[in-house]
């Protein structure tokens, strides 16, 4: 620099350094709460390999067009239509959901607690729909808030395929009339609350409402 | 002007050719790519929506940490866990294994075709294992060696978690005698090899292996 050409030093400007909003972790209000709020983090830090192993299978999942092009929860709906399909054969459809609403319990009897406690009837459908993978990794198409949830039916992509080779003999309306709507009842009816389900529609879009009690 | 981070190449590698431009040959430049080539490719366009999806289910998966650590196989072991135990409680847990190796034998006895067309039983135990999302997908540790997988029990967790509120009355060492090895077994004979599964080990780490 050219010392003749220099212009007068200037105050330096003062940059803004906001906190990031508040994470769960340290106490509200603590000198590390408010450490951490400095900090830039992605919420998977000690998590790495659990992350980069699911990326890795997340994308080997949708780079198999095997047959069909795959989507993420295909093991899942397999495992599902294979009990299901097990237990029609059987003639044991509704003691799988017996059975299957009665392994829930503990769960769905815990969040009857919690909304008794609060008051919030709408706990129910978070519990049902939003923080349970087992709903979330199989419904991926799932929408909504507050009273109501809409979803893409999940089964009728792999049973068409599986259909053609003689896998399963199921049809997604039947899947929703005598396996869906009689959980989600069930699991509505541990937790305390009334659940309605829209019955079939041909373009397999499914919606869950909580309603009020009569 | 700081060179590019990445240079533009003037045509693209061929697959395994070492980095870098290819030897003009003869004098002639090289070959030029095609405008497709000169693009650069993620592999998912037109599927961005199916690929934040299941990114989306992937990142709630793997954050959930409470009340354990969750995994990307939650669900799946789930459904899993709750068919077997029905099944157990029925009395009908032999039939259920029958039922998914009858359910899997189209899959099977395609992949026993190709067995018996090269000779070569590997391909067998690759349609079991690393080709198939209902297993790689629920199994997150294992080893591939020739002749032989080794993997890691992927109901551990999920099942302690799951006994502890009373949802399950199985154990490991019976979901591996009693569904693992009968349905790998019964993979095995459709596909037309024949293999032999560890007995149950306690450390969870277990083996399947192609036998004379």
């Amino acid at each position: 620099m050219n010392a003749r050409t220099a212009t007068p030093a200037a105050k330096p400007v003062i940059a803004e350094v906001p906190p990031h909003a508040p994470k769960a972790g340290a106490a509200a209000g603590t000198p590390a709460a408010m450490l951490n709020q400095y900090k830039t983090l992605s919420g998977f830090e000690g998590r790495e390999a659990d992350l980069g192993l699911s990326m890795s299978i997340l994308l080997k999942m949708l780079g198999n067009h095997a047959g069909y092009a795959h989507e993420m929860n295909d093991p899942l709906v397999k495992a599902h239509l294979l009990a299901i399909q097990f237990a029609k054969n059987n003639g044991t459809l509704a003691d799988y959901i017996a059975h299957d609403i009665k392994t829930m319990e503990p769960i769905n009897l815990r969040m009857k607690q919690i909304i008794e406690k609060t008051g919030i009837r709408e706990i129910a459908m978070v519990a049902l729909f939003d923080r349970t993978a087992c709903h979330y990794a199989l419904a991926l198409t799932t929408t909504g808030d507050g009273r109501s949830r809409t979803w893409q039916d999940p089964f009728g992509w792999v049973l068409s395929q599986c259909r053609k080779i003689g896998q399963f003999d199921l049809t997604p309306q039947e899947i929703h009339e005598t396996w869906t709507i009689p959980r989600l009842t069930g699991y509505g009816a541990s937790m305390g609350v009334t659940l309605k389900v829209s019955p079939w529609r041909e373009d397999g879009t499914i919606t869950c409402e909580l309603v009020d009690p009569d | 002007m700081a060179e590019p981070a990445r240079p533009v190449p003037a045509s693209a590698p061929p697959a395994g050719a070492p980095p870098g431009p290819p030897p003009a040959a003869g004098g002639k430049p090289p070959a030029m790519p095609t405008v497709q080539e000169f693009g650069l490719w993620s592999g998912f366009e037109g599927r961005e929506e199916l690929l934040g999806r299941g990114l989306v289910q992937l990142l709630k998966t793997v954050i959930a940490d409470a009340p354990y650590q969750h995994h990307l196989n939650d669900a799946a072991l789930k459904a899993h866990l709750s068919a077997i135990q029905f099944a157990k409680n029925l009395g009908l847990l032999p039939q259920l294994v029958a039922h998914d190796v009858k359910t899997l034998s189209p899959v099977n006895k395609r992949v026993g075709q190709l067995v018996a067309r090269t000779g070569n039983p590997e391909y067998g135990l690759v349609g079991l294992f690393e080709r198939t999302d209902c297993w790689y997908q629920l199994v997150l540790e294992w080893k591939v060696e020739p002749g032989r997988r080794t993997w890691r029990s992927p109901f551990h967790t999920v099942l302690a978690m799951g006994s502890r509120i009373g949802q399950f009355d199985l154990t490991e060492q019976e979901i591996h005698e009693e569904w693992t090895v009968p349905r790998i077994m019964g993979y095995a004979a459709d596909i037309g090899i024949k293999v032999k599964v560890s007995p149950w080990h306690e450390s969870g780490w277990l083996s399947c292996e192609l036998s004379a």
